[in-house]
């Protein structure tokens, strides 16, 4: 056969085994390794046409369910690593873990947060801020050289300074650099591990008013090593392995009394802050208090009177578990998921505390705790 | 539709492919016309009915030209009423507000910017289907009577957004009367693989980079920074526009077809005229025959042929997008031209190829900084940033992390804009047996790499929005 017979063959042959594959193939309405729902094929109808959402549907069903999607994605990850990239769709990839780029922050959206928390403090009694640095922070010398990322301890100092006296900041950052050596942050995931929460927790004590347990009130259960998490979502990359989720039990048999989750429209009951469901599923990080919602309440068995009110982002699930021994009520509002102003879930009044835990990605792109403002 | 994505690779082209092989020699125009109708409806669902108007003035433009023929002064305004409408329908949509707010800024009026959106690929495809008309009556080519025949041609997908322009002329005879070959399938397959490559695997990730460098304030851009990302974007788009002419005429080659080339290495050209040879031909040409040649070209002395070359450039630029960024482009580009017509030849002609290629690229590079930056504010920034003027400094970390990101994938560039990679394939084709095998390898290989790169396309810009 000539050359030229098998160029077009083959080309032909891969043009009509694909697509065929693709929609003889059985369909998936969740991508389980890249954590979300795929999309729907749009109705063909005049009007999605005209404006051209049924076009637009339509490519991303075709592209969502492609045959073999995902070894596609993580065939691209190689190319593009062998190619020379060190950063593939925001997020770095080392021999060791990956890391997600947090890179340099619209200054005016950051300063806008920090006035929201310091016109709260100003009118609220008690109230701290914990700033996270994420993984990229604490590893950054594992990152590719000159790699343009933001200097994150500089910059939570830098933050810290705009609260105000009323608002009091908890450094995290020095005693998570001291701990680097251990499993503080996931290899695979953006969040900090148990022990990377516990370690803050440590460092939280003083601003926060209790005398933090040491490691051995906890017993420490491992409840998956098959844990890939959301930087591997978006790369795919195999490289790195798989990471281990660890909880943290206060050994107390009565320290949780109930867990209630306020979705807004509905309201559930547990009786544990671990959503063990989750382990079962590619969202494993969620086994600590589920995925995120517009509030959720931890009631504990102690009878101290102390309630703590937590504005926050995902790295407030893990840091949680440690505030068990120290609370008997802990709420955790997440602005992101609320529309409007908080106070139609709870009155920040009923709280002796507050406490704004967020990581420094979250904390520099997102503006919904703005909406504190909003409050009466 | 666009050629570089899932969609269109992989559930357009197999239909419309196997409708085209197994109906009859009959119905291969209407499968044609049809998925040239679906393909830019897919883009634009309303906006193709401007399409059928252009095509169907044009045709009939054409039917009365050669139903008068011997009555010169109705042929003229038969003309003139196409060409009205033609530019009109192009003036409308796409120069709207750019006259609006110029005229505004001008004169202090305050006229309302009915800020229409511009079709796609719009100065592409009137510029086709003029070439018929202005054809017809210089009484260059033979009317075509068949309707469904002409709309065949200016809706044919493989060039209506992006190019290259198709005269009608280069296509009379296929239009109606082609035939495809094995011989000739392989080599369009080939020239569309390797079209797809250039445009997923090295536009889109060497673009990617210009984006980060363009996302630094002007001001603020270390002079490395700023070579990297215009160097950047001087890839971008050759790989973007040529990976899409390739396409198009790799695809017309498959059908039988045969579309003029529309790029030839114009990075290793050793004069800016030649580069405006080997760069959009079919645009040059265009622009040499419908506009410069009528104008007069170079027969009536010095002062007249500067002002043909003018008024060619003005237009050239003004063609690319309605801004004064891209005037400024093309009269750059005039002066240059009329410099080396002048005097510059006569010292160029002197020096070694290689000075004369880099002469022609770094100004060429210098044009890119006119084009893709809106605004002479920043375009002047950006220069003083390149020349070291700038307040950013020559280097910083940031620099040389882009520069050890994007180093293998600028020598890929480099290597791709040159015919080193064309000869290397001719010399081992020649020496070995079964290198030929190599082709339908390569060629599977980069289809399934590219496949890759759409399913998880991040960054898959359309650069000819504004065209």
């Amino acid at each position: 056969m000539n050359a030229k017979k098998l160029s077009v063959i083959l080309f032909f042959v891969l043009l009509f085994l694909l697509p065929i594959l693709t929609f003889v193939l059985p369909k998936k309405t969740f991508s389980e390794s890249e954590n979300r729902v795929l999309t729907t094929m749009p109705a063909p109808t005049l009007d999605n046409i005209t404006d051209k959402k049924f076009m637009n549907g339509f490519e991303g069903y075709f592209s969502d369910h492609f045959v073999l999607r995902d070894q596609w994605i993580a065939a691209k990850t190689q190319v593009e690593l062998a190619a020379g990239k060190k950063e593939i769709g925001g997020v770095f990839l080392t021999k060791d873990r990956m890391m997600e780029d947090v890179s340099k922050p619209d200054q005016t959206l950051v300063d806008k947060n920090l006035a929201a928390i310091k016109t709260y403090a100003d009118r609220h009694s008690s109230v701290s801020v914990l700033l996270a640095p994420t993984s990229a922070e604490i590893y950054k010398d594992e990152l590719p050289p000159n790699a343009p990322v933001l200097d994150q301890s500089a910059w939570i100092a830098s933050a810290y300074e705009k609260l105000g006296a009323n608002a009091h900041p908890i450094d995290a950052v020095s005693a998570l650099h001291k701990a680097k050596n251990k499993e503080i942050y996931y290899r695979t995931d953006h969040h900090w591990t148990s022990l990377g929460a516990f370690t803050a927790y440590q460092a939280s004590g003083d601003v926060l008013g209790f005398t933090p347990l040491s490691a051995s009130a906890f017993e420490v259960e491992r409840a998956s090593d098959q844990f890939l998490g959301t930087l591997y979502s978006k790369t795919l990359y195999n490289g790195i392995g798989k990471d281990s989720i660890d909880l943290y039990h206060y050994q107390d048999d009565n320290a949780v009394s109930e867990v209630v989750v306020n979705a807004g429209s509905k309201k559930s009951s547990y009786q544990s802050i671990y959503f063990r469901d989750f382990l079962d599923k590619k969202d494993k990080y969620s086994v600590f208090l589920g995925s995120n919602q517009p509030v959720v309440t931890v009631k504990t068995g102690n009878k101290n009177g102390k309630k703590l009110l937590i504005f926050k982002d995902s790295y407030a699930h893990c840091y949680a578990q440690f505030l068990i021994p120290h609370y008997e009520e802990i709420a955790l509002v997440d602005l992101r998921y609320i529309n409007g102003s908080y106070e139609k879930y709870l009155e920040s009044s009923d709280y002796d505390q507050t406490l704004f835990l967020y990581n420094v990605s979250t904390f520099t792109t997102d503006n919904s705790i703005q909406k504190l403002a909003l409050a009466q | 539709m666009v050629f570089s994505s899932l969609t269109f690779l992989y559930v357009f082209l197999p239909v419309v492919f196997l409708l085209y092989f197994i109906l009859p020699k009959k119905a291969k125009n209407i499968v044609l016309l049809l998925s040239g109708l679906l393909f830019y409806a897919w883009g634009e669902p309303v906006y193709v009915l401007l399409l059928i108007l252009t095509a169907s003035v044009d045709y009939t433009a054409g039917r009365l030209l050669d139903k008068y023929d011997d009555r010169p002064k109705l042929r003229a305004s038969f003309l003139i009423g196409a060409l009205v409408i033609n530019l009109g329908l192009l003036a409308v949509f796409k120069y709207t507000s750019f006259f609006v707010v110029n005229a505004n800024g001008l004169f202090g009026l305050n006229i309302n910017d009915p800020k229409l959106p511009l079709p796609i690929g719009i100065s592409f495809y009137t510029f086709q289907s003029l070439s018929y008309t202005l054809d017809m009556y210089m009484r260059k080519i033979k009317v075509q009577k068949n309707y469904l025949s002409y709309l065949t041609y200016v809706t044919l997908f493989p060039q209506i957004v992006a190019g290259p322009i198709v005269r009608y002329s280069d296509v009379a005879n296929e239009i109606d009367e082609r035939k495809t070959t094995v011989s000739l399938a392989g080599e369009g397959v080939g020239q569309f693989v390797r079209g797809l490559g250039k445009k997923v695997l090295l536009a889109n990730n060497i673009g990617a980079l210009w984006t980060l460098v363009k996302g630094i304030p002007a001001d603020e851009l270390p002079m490395m920074t700023a070579w990297l990302g215009i160097l950047a974007f001087t890839f971008q788009i050759y790989f973007d526009f040529s990976g899409y002419s390739d396409m198009a005429c790799g695809l017309g080659k498959v059908m039988g077809f045969h579309f003029p080339e529309n790029f030839n290495y114009p990075y290793l050209s050793k004069s800016i005229s030649e580069f405006w040879r080997r760069w959009h031909i079919t645009l040059g040409s265009w622009f040499k025959s419908y506009v410069y040649i009528p104008l007069g070209g170079n027969r009536g002395g010095t002062a007249k042929t500067l002002r043909n070359l003018l008024v060619v450039w003005f237009l050239t630029g003004l063609w690319h997008g309605a801004s004064w960024n891209f005037i400024l482009w093309g009269v750059y580009y005039g002066v240059i031209i009329i410099c080396e017509k002048l005097f510059l030849m006569k010292f160029l002609d002197k020096l070694p190829s290689f000075i004369r290629i880099v002469y022609s690229f770094f100004l060429v590079v210098m044009g890119w900084v006119l084009f893709d930056i809106d605004g002479l504010g920043a375009a002047g920034n950006f220069y003083k940033a390149l020349f070291g003027f700038g307040k950013g400094g020559l280097m910083d970390g940031n620099s040389l992390y882009l520069l050890s990101t994007y180093a293998l994938i600028f020598v890929l560039c480099i290597l791709g804009s040159t015919d080193y990679p064309k000869k290397l394939a001719n010399k081992l084709i020649h020496k070995f047996k079964y290198a030929c095998y190599l082709a339908p390898a390569y060629e599977l290989g980069l289809m399934l790499v590219c496949t890759a790169f759409l399913v998880n396309a991040t960054y898959n810009p359309f650069l000819y929005f504004r065209f």
